[in-house]
């Protein structure tokens, strides 16, 4: 059989069988990988190269720091220190409590979000005898847009930004202001959509909530102090890695071995709280893609797209946007946008556009993408999961009625805010 | 070789399983056990309920999820979980696939058994039928007592 159709066989079945989510995703794309190699579409030293460890050691570094960082209770201090704002206001609790989910997620993975926010509102709702679904809902969907805020905040963008070079302030420049905007919206939207559960009066039962210590949250102060120093010294590495000429990788492992080294933690618990499972996904996919583009599938993409679009900035951005906002619904948006990389740099090449754009449409794409069903995201199964727990059942049906017309409705502001900041 | 029905307690304190938790968690304070046997109304060994089991229960459903519940304010949610469960029938707490041993197993088995699962209580049956029950101290005790290692 021809390379390229081994090669299309493959591609295909690793994307369907990860979206699938029957067989474990990492098992998948190693597998996938494997294959590439031995049906010699890719010699071992190939496949090694293709794998980007600028975004490997990005991933990795934040991993760590935010599995050291978590042990200090900050985010449920903070998490807690801003419910008790809404002052027994129900439409202040779900704003305030999904717009921090949103700007944590913007600097955490989504999931680690969601799994630190999710159980305090489910403490909150039940002391205030109240339905946490329109609540967790909301955190869910914020925690997918707050990480299309910045460079660490969801695996697309590590990847865009390490295949594109675009820096962390790139990323702050260009997409956090308008991701505020998003996130602000958010609640009101839930609110239509949740009209019955958040007309109740919560004022009676809110002092419940104030007698929540946030204090009592912080377990370890001098950890929480030394960490925060480090964390926030890594974050203004971040703002400057460009200016001083280091990768973003360069800087997530500084930051790592900053705080393994001032917080007094053994590297051999905080390593195997990395997530390996997810970084091997990661180097699998890397090689599968390597696979396609050798054989010049590609290449052949990125030309059909271009005749699609012919030539045309625009049509190009907003076309990469919506397919990505739609197919990131449905299937799993860092397979999806190691696919789409290589497709973006070929038509940059072919054509004579500002790629940046482009990128742009892809992030917004490729994360909003994940609020559209409830196995877009990881973040979206493992917040439907705990609600399960506790005998609160969302089915994908459920998720859909709501999650889908935020899904399209971010993506239509991004059309907006993209078309009259760069397009026009 | 010596039997477990020669180091087994031969206590039939059990329950059945539309017992209400409140009197499960009577007998066992008043008993000082931290499990019981479920029996049928043929003593056969249907589950088992221990302490854990209902302390697991009486905790709101969120406290699992929790990473850090220190800055919950009050005694006030566990205890209306707690009078919540406090009438139901222990079948919906109880463990039903539960380990038992055979009154002439041997020793060993036993102990392999009662420390490998960890179980704190282990039913001693006679086909089926409850005889008595195997705790890790009964067992110790009797392992410190053996004449034959003096």
């Amino acid at each position: 059989m021809n390379q390229t159709i081994i090669a299309l066989i493959i591609f295909i079945a690793t994307l369907v069988f990860v979206s699938m989510e029957k067989i474990n995703r990492t098992v998948i794309a190693l597998s996938g990988a494997l294959l590439f190699i031995l049906f010699k579409i890719l010699n071992q030293h190939e496949a090694f190269l293709a794998i980007d460890f600028n975004t490997i050691g990005l991933l990795t570094g934040m991993m760590v720091m935010v599995s050291i960082i978590k042990k200090t209770g900050l985010f449920q201090y903070l998490a807690i220190k801003i419910s008790k704002l809404a002052r027994g206001n129900i439409f202040y609790l779900l704003f305030f409590l999904s717009t921090i989910t949103g700007i944590l997620s913007s600097i955490l993975d989504n999931v680690t979000t969601i799994i630190l926010i999710v159980p305090i509102t489910l403490a909150i709702c039940e002391n205030l005898e109240i339905s946490p679904i329109p609540l967790i809902l909301s955190e869910i969907f914020a925690s997918n847009i707050g990480g299309t805020a910045t460079l660490i905040g969801d695996p697309p963008n590590i990847i865009i930004g390490s295949a594109a070079h675009l820096s962390f302030m790139d990323f702050i420049l260009n997409l956090a202001p308008f991701v505020l905007v998003l996130l602000i919206l958010l609640p009101f939207f839930v609110r239509l959509f949740y009209k019955k559960e958040m007309s109740q009066n919560i004022e009676e039962a809110w002092e419940k909530v104030e007698k929540f210590d946030e204090k009592k949250a912080i377990e370890d102060p001098r950890l929480l102090k030394k960490s925060l120093i480090a964390f926030f010294l890594t974050m203004l590495v971040f703002v400057f890695h460009h200016n001083l000429g280091l990768e973003a990788a360069t800087v997530a492992l500084a930051g790592a071995t900053l705080l393994l080294l001032v917080s007094n933690i053994d590297p051999a618990d905080t390593l195997l709280e990395v997530e390996w499972s997810t970084l091997f996904f990661f180097m699998g996919l890397f090689i599968v893609i390597a696979g396609v583009e050798k054989v010049g599938l590609i290449q052949w993409l990125s030309s059909k797209i271009i005749n699609l679009t012919g030539e045309n900035l625009t049509l190009t951005t907003l076309a990469v946007l919506w397919v990505s906002g739609i197919s990131c619904s449905f299937i799993n948006n860092i397979s999806y946008t190691i696919s789409m990389v290589p497709v973006i740099h070929n038509i940059g090449a072919a054509t004579s556009f500002n790629l940046n754009p482009v990128w742009w449409a892809l992030s917004l794409g490729a994360c909003l993408g994940g609020n559209g069903t409830f196995i877009a995201a990881a973040a979206n199964l493992v917040g439907v999961n705990i609600l399960k727990r506790q005998g609160r059942i969302i089915t994908f049906k459920d998720f859909f009625r709501i999650g889908f017309p935020i899904m399209l409705i971010s993506i239509l502001l991004s059309s907006v805010y993209l078309f009259l900041r760069y397009l026009l | 070789m010596l039997k477990i029905k020669e180091v087994m307690i031969p206590d039939l304190t059990s329950v059945s399983d539309d017992t209400p938790i409140k009197e499960v968690v009577k007998i066992m304070s008043r008993q000082r056990i931290v499990g019981l046997p479920v029996v049928d109304n043929e003593q056969n060994v249907i589950g088992m309920i221990t302490e854990s089991d209902i302390a697991k229960a009486c905790l709101p459903g969120y406290y699992k999820e929790l990473q850090n519940p220190s800055f919950l304010p009050d005694f006030d949610q566990f205890s209306l979980q707690a009078k919540k469960i406090a009438h139901l029938p222990v079948k919906e707490f109880m463990t039903r696939e539960v380990f038992t041993v055979e009154e002439d197993t041997s020793r060993t088995e036993a102990a392999n058994l009662l420390f490998r699962k960890h179980l704190r209580i282990l039913p001693v049956v006679r086909e089926g039928k409850l005889v008595g029950i195997l705790t890790p101290s009964s067992l110790c005790k009797n392992a410190m007592e053996d004449k034959r290692n003096k």
